[in-house]
């Protein structure tokens, strides 16, 4: 695998699970997440001191909403996956498995407009859930699937 | 996705050494060139390049172009080619979206979009979405899935830029990009580059109409024409 830049476009290989690229730093931070949780059922005080350093300020929310379960991997029978992450607000995000993207306010502001952040809160909570296999999982089917897809499309018209 | 542009842009010309084999990449391909460079020439030509054996594929823009080139299945042109070229034209974005969607279940093995900013919103956040959208409807399904190759995936955006935050935003997700600059005599150079490799240029002909192929796919050499980066089309 090439890796190159902190580019979220899609790299069907990342280890994180996500067709995303990380920055190798980030990348590899979550693998001993992973580890550590997988033998410990406990994330260590350093790791999460590198979560803080890497990630900034939406560290913390992002594991308040895998505390809360937030998670959820929806699949459809083709093996299709997104993500939907219920924020703190009621609302649910919608994130892709083939990019950094979510449909929340604060990645269109923090990461798009502004570039000061690598990514929400609402990715990296997909990140981490996966890291901590506290993802919910839910299976739908392709129409509906397709339809989580479109769903701000249609409503913008 | 490079691989089928590569193909239709023609092997390295003389004096520019062998080209090293990479393995086949799927990132998708911004291609970037002001209004008459011939991008829509050149995404049919990388639908069609493949010939008898090239990749089933699905062009889609927001109004009909008038001519294939070679003439649609004149001299050149594979007929079998063609028939594994499917063209559509959604008007709008919400038509282009609903085609996106109903791309998951048999995604064609080459998504050439056209006039890409026709349908951007004004937002980086509906600029992102759209680059974003293309991405996940064309990813191959997961391990429940039959494992099938990425699609490759590429779309063209007329310069300059309809507004500042489009370039910035579709450099997200598009890692690399293909530019292409007019030169005097009616010939454009071509500047293909992507993550981790050398850019590489040719200067051809591209019938801005769609007509007609990559004539004379001769590597360019660094620093020859005008303007051929982004950043100067802002």
């Amino acid at each position: 695998m090439e890796s190159w830049s902190v580019s979220p476009a899609r790299d069907e290989s990342s280890a994180s699970g996500m067709g995303s690229t990380l920055p190798a730093v980030a990348e590899e931070l979550l693998k001993e997440i992973k580890k550590a949780f997988q033998e410990t059922s406990h994330v260590p005080d350093e790791l999460l001191l590198g979560l803080r350093f890497i990630f900034g300020p939406c560290a913390v929310p992002a594991l308040d909403l895998v505390d809360q379960c937030s998670v959820t991997q929806v699949t459809s029978p083709s093996g299709r996956t997104l993500y939907q992450v219920l924020g703190n607000s009621g609302k649910l995000y919608t994130c892709y498995s083939s990019c950094h993207f979510c449909t929340c306010p604060a990645f269109g502001f923090s990461v798009l407009q502004k570039s000061v952040s690598l990514l929400c809160k609402h990715i990296l909570a997909v990140y981490l859930s996966q890291a901590m296999g506290a993802c919910q999982e839910l299976t739908v089917s392709e129409e509906q699937l397709t339809s989580i897809l479109l769903a701000e499309e249609e409503e913008e018209g | 996705m490079a691989a089928a542009l590569e193909r239709a842009l023609g092997s390295a010309g003389p004096g520019t050494g062998p080209v090293p084999e990479v393995p086949e990449m799927s990132e998708p391909v911004l291609v970037l060139g002001p209004a008459g460079s011939g991008r829509t020439a050149l995404l049919l030509q990388a639908a069609l390049a493949g010939g008898a054996h090239g990749p089933r594929a699905l062009f889609l823009a927001p109004s009909a172009v008038p001519r294939l080139p070679n003439g649609g299945g004149g001299t050149g042109t594979d007929p079998r080619a063609l028939q594994r070229l499917e063209l559509r034209y959604p008007r709008s974005r919400g038509s282009l979206c609903r085609e996106l969607g109903a791309l998951s279940l048999r995604p064609p093995d080459l998504l050439l979009l056209d006039g890409l900013e026709q349908y951007l919103g004004a937002s980086p956040g509906g600029c992102a979405r759209l680059a974003a959208l293309l991405l996940e409807t064309t990813r191959p399904p997961g391990p429940r899935g039959r494992p099938r190759p990425p699609p490759q995936v590429v779309a063209a955006l007329r310069l300059p830029s309809p507004a500042p935050h489009v370039l910035p935003t579709l450099r997200r997700f598009f890692p690399a990009r293909c530019l292409l600059s007019p030169r005097p005599g009616g010939l454009v150079g071509v500047r293909l580059s992507r993550p981790g490799r050398p850019p590489r240029r040719w200067r051809l002909h591209l019938d801005p109409h769609g007509e007609g192929g990559g004539e004379g796919g001769e590597e360019e050499q660094e620093g020859e024409g005008g303007s051929d980066t982004e950043e100067e089309w802002g």
